[in-house]
């Protein structure tokens, strides 16, 4: 029984979902022309979950990786509690990363946590495919 | 078509267990006492089940996804955990000596007062992870993931805890090698009233 419910709740999350083209937030990252060549890193988390704290307080901000998304990305924050994914979009854990071009289309997905030298290699891998 | 693949599984199965556990468990997500020993189980989907007592010794659970299952007081001795899903799940009173466990999911798992001795558990995830009073021994947690886990009455000095994430890991009352307390420290651990002491001869 208790199954079923919660395959009802997750199934429940995906409706009433919009094109993430259509996202005022997503909009907003490619007004400024300069940006159409970055990716946007688009991170589901929740307030009360330690390991995506530590992607955002620790990893995000380690020099060598906050100089390569300053760069090349342009970051999305949604929260589980909060905000629906974009149609299309979907997670099993959070936090899950998804790297997304100006088109709206997702080109790589990143579940769970990683030291900064590991993430940093996955950066330059979606970069290197975006190209 | 749910008929046919018990049936294959079952006869799949070895023999050291009980055929009818099995089928318990299938029909009713409820096994409390039963006896899965040297039992195939990899890779099933025993998630939000209740198996407390139960008796998993030499099982093969490898890649079984166990989400939210209540096993306190079960017995794992020499069981293949390698990358099973455990997240959420009840092994409070737990025995996981000499598991396998590289990869398993351990996010917010209770493992409180559970007996883990020569184990691997080497590149596990286990974020607020519950080890208090826990009797570990001799275990491998080489690269894994115990951020924000709670550490509390435990002696980890016989254990490898080198290149794991332990940014606000909660140790509490438990012992530490020199070593051991010079990594938490830089990797942000919390530590109250924990002793750092000289390393334990593991066994």
């Amino acid at each position: 029984m208790l199954k079923q419910f919660l395959i009802f709740l997750l199934l429940s999350s995906f409706t009433f979902a919009m094109e993430i083209k259509n996202d005022p937030l997503f909009q907003e990252l490619y007004k400024d022309r300069a940006n159409n060549k970055k990716v946007t890193l688009m991170i589901y988390s929740a307030t009360s979950c330690p390991q995506c704290a530590y992607m955002k307080e620790k990893v995000f901000k380690e020099p060598k990786v906050a100089a390569y998304l300053k760069k090349h990305f342009l970051i999305l924050q949604k929260n589980v509690q909060k905000d629906e994914l974009p149609d299309g979009f979907d997670y099993f854990g959070i936090p899950t990363i998804f790297f997304v071009d100006k088109d709206g289309l997702e080109q790589g997905k990143f579940v769970g946590s990683s030291r900064a030298e590991p993430f940093l290699q996955e950066l330059k891998n979606i970069s290197k495919k975006m190209k | 078509m749910k008929n046919i693949l018990y049936i294959l599984l079952l006869s799949t199965l070895l023999f050291a267990y009980e055929h009818k556990d099995i089928e318990r468990l299938l029909d009713d997500d409820i096994c409390n006492n039963c006896d899965f020993s040297d039992a195939n189980l990899s890779g099933l989907d025993l998630s939000v089940c209740e198996m407390q007592n139960s008796n998993f010794r030499g099982a093969n659970l490898s890649n079984t996804n166990l989400f939210m299952s209540d096993l306190k007081g079960s017995d794992f001795t020499e069981a293949n955990l390698k990358k099973a899903m455990l997240w959420k799940a009840n092994l409070s009173f737990s025995n996981l000596t000499r598991v396998q466990a590289q990869g398993v999911n351990l996010k917010g798992t209770k493992l409180k007062n559970s007996t883990i001795v020569d184990a691997n558990l080497s590149n596990s995830t286990a974020w607020k992870a519950n080890f208090s009073d826990a009797i570990i021994e001799n275990t491998d947690f080489t690269n894994s993931e115990l951020g924000d886990a709670k550490f509390q009455n435990n002696d980890l000095r016989s254990s490898n805890i080198s290149g794991a994430i332990l940014w606000k890991t909660h140790f509490k009352k438990s012992k530490l090698s020199q070593e051991q307390c010079s990594y938490a420290k830089k990797e942000e651990a919390i530590l109250n009233n924990t002793t750092c002491q000289k390393k334990k001869r593991s066994k």
